[in-house]
């Protein structure tokens, strides 16, 4: 009601073109978005390294790269702990969406009051769906990270009032991104859960536990929840040389473990958001669109698609992509800027096409 | 007989006097405490021409071919950031093995990866113009890590040798008395295959000789011929073991193997798996 009103008065209308004119003089792609989507007033990420900005830093585990060449291309070379020679997606869509620049974590030690109104990530690298990946990396779980957002919002509290906290968390874009450690890390490497679930029984496994955590979130407030699915991660330069044969092919079993599970979790995911009152629950493909560029790289004008940017490009990953290797002179040709994560500029593509596609669901 | 009876009767009667006490317990295990020090490590690379030889299919950014050396420096990397993630109180200093001596990369032990990585970028191989011909000699590094290992003894903490060995048919030379075990000795050899021209195993021999007389805990040796990154990286990870808290080495058994599948598992392709040498 007060939203139609402010919409059908002429001030209203003044008002909302005014903030919409601000929003787009500050960020050009803002243009491209609906109205609902230009007054988010936070993120809210979550998952393992491909949104982890550096929450791993401060713990004890060999998963943190808060060293060269880790962030080249992060404010003028700033290693903060991004798995990325620049931004990565939560970092992308908070720009995008006109919010901030960077998405920070939340145990940065230099965290500001202003920086949790606005939104922080809880992901940890290496984490995943299944309690056990977490553990074999030292790693923050995802519900260690639901403890982190129970006393985020505690403190937001303190520092906005309650009546706010309400309207951020239920009006806030919440990010889940998972699956790819437990695939790789605890399924296929570790040999973890082998003897006990096959890969139909194990990827049940995951979407349970996703599922679990998209309604936990639901209870804390959350209202717009993005739950991206696994990218093909039979084609990251690691699982290549671990297991993609003498030619290092994309591992085909992997793939077909990370197919199976995002229609799994696709289904769970609308089940969800039909059961789920006043909410927005959206599956996010990147497999499809990942899977695109990497097997048409040099369309998308890459010219390595099979090594990381980092030392030899096979392997190198987290401690092992330390200042003692090279990198390659011009990150910008890479698909990939480690053995395991993309570049910055194959992220800005899969985040402009998913803002194009989902955004409309989302708001 | 009455003897071997009664002594049985007594710990039956012991066993069920604890079961009276504990109720659902009927078995009880319990780990003495003990304390484990804190780690000196020092090691040793030798930096003769064949830590030059090209590791198989990889090649750097600037498509310069890796090195033997490059992995090793890699994998040293890589231990240390595993061990004081592990317990950032152990320490690490560095050294090289030449034909004619044992010298310091870095002479003082420091829990600082940045002084790791400070050692593996002055490391570099000897050149063959300034070796002699003839067999690596261990005594002088034997001597040098029994002089630092009474420094550590001192401290509460105990001394440490992993060797990173690179030559296929040298034979390294060791005289070393008997009862003095002041440290423990790793071995990672790296080597060619075996073929008509050298002879690895004559030289794995030898080194698993140096290693049982000189260590105080077991020490582990670990080979590859393979000429792979990531097996080498593999070995180290099992170095990572605390001398104080090993098996002997041919209980070690990692990677486990999965001893049954499910049926309904689809089969695996062999994934590339390093067999474990034994002693």
């Amino acid at each position: 009601m007060s939203l139609m009103q402010l919409t059908s008065s002429p001030v209203g209308s003044l008002v909302r073109f005014i903030v919409i004119f601000a929003l787009w003089y500050r960020t050009m792609a803002l243009a491209k978005l609906p109205p609902n989507a230009s007054s988010v007033p936070a993120v809210l990420a979550f998952g393992d390294s491909i949104v982890d900005p550096g929450n791993n830093n401060n713990i004890k585990t060999l998963i943190k790269c808060n060293f060269p060449p880790y962030g080249k291309d992060f404010q003028g070379g700033n290693p903060t702990g991004r798995f990325c020679n620049g931004k990565i997606p939560s970092d992308l869509i908070a720009e995008q969406l006109g919010i901030k620049e960077y998405l920070p974590a939340y145990l940065d030690p230099n965290l500001k009051s202003s920086d949790l109104v606005t939104g922080v990530c809880f992901a940890s690298g290496a984490s995943g769906y299944d309690p056990l990946t977490p553990k074999i990396t030292s790693v923050l779980s995802l519900s260690t990270q639901l403890d982190m957002f129970r006393e985020y919002i505690g403190k937001l509290k303190g520092i906005v009032g309650e009546s706010r906290t309400n309207y951020i968390l239920s009006n806030s874009l919440y990010l889940v991104v998972a699956g790819s450690d437990d695939i790789a890390n605890t399924y296929f490497v570790a040999h973890a859960r082998i003897l006990q679930y096959d890969i139909p029984s194990y990827t049940d496994l995951m979407v349970n536990s996703a599922s679990n955590f998209v309604k936990e979130l639901y209870n804390l407030g959350a209202r717009r929840v993005a739950v991206l699915g696994a990218p093909p991660i039979g084609c990251v330069p690691s699982q290549r040389t671990l297991a993609g044969g003498l030619t290092r092919k994309c591992s085909e079993k992997y793939n077909y473990a990370a197919r199976l599970f995002n229609s799994k979790l696709s289904k769970e995911l609308d089940s969800l958001g039909h059961n789920l009152s006043d909410t927005r629950i959206v599956y996010i493909d990147v497999y499809t669109p990942l899977l695109d560029i990497i097997e048409n790289y040099q369309k998308y004008g890459y010219k390595v698609m099979d090594r990381g940017c980092c030392g030899t490009g096979k392997l190198e990953v987290a401690v092992l992509c330390n200042p003692l290797d090279a990198t390659c002179s011009n990150a910008s040709e890479y698909v990939f800027w480690d053995s395991y994560h993309p570049t910055e500029g194959v992220y800005r593509k899969l985040v402009n096409y998913v803002l194009e596609k989902y955004i409309d669901r989302l708001f | 007989m009455r003897l071997v009876l009664r002594r049985n009767q007594q710990s039956a009667i012991r066993s069920e006097r604890d079961m009276e006490g504990i109720e659902g317990n009927s078995s009880r295990y319990s780990l003495k405490p003990s304390r484990i020090c804190n780690e000196d490590v020092l090691i040793c690379v030798d930096v003769d021409p064949q830590c030059l030889v090209e590791m198989k299919g990889a090649t750097g950014p600037n498509g310069r071919p890796l090195t033997r050396l490059d992995s090793i420096k890699q994998a040293i990397v890589l231990f240390v950031n595993a061990k004081l993630t592990i317990n950032p109180e152990h320490r690490f200093a560095f050294a090289t093995l030449s034909n004619t001596l044992v010298s310091w990369v870095r002479k003082e032990f420091s829990s600082e990866i940045e002084s790791t990585l400070a050692a593996m970028r002055v490391l570099s191989a000897s050149s063959s113009s300034s070796t002699t011909a003839g067999q690596p000699d261990l005594t002088h590094l034997f001597r040098l890590a029994a002089h630092e290992a009474k420094k550590s003894r001192l401290q509460g903490r105990i001394l440490r040798v992993i060797l990173f060995y690179c030559r296929s048919s040298e034979r390294p030379k060791h005289q070393w008395p008997v009862n003095q075990k002041l440290f423990t000795l790793d071995v990672m050899y790296l080597h060619d295959k075996p073929g008509p021209d050298n002879c690895p195993q004559e030289v794995y021999d030898t080194l698993v000789e140096a290693l049982e007389h000189v260590s105080e805990y077991e020490g582990y040796i670990l080979e590859s011929g393979q000429g792979l990154a990531r097996v080498l990286f593999r070995h180290v990870l099992i170095l990572l073991s605390h001398p104080q808290q090993r098996c002997i080495q041919e209980y070690v058994d990692i990677p486990k193997s999965i001893a049954k599948k499910p049926p309904q598992v689809e089969p695996m392709a062999t994934e590339d798996s390093a067999p474990i040498s034994s002693q």
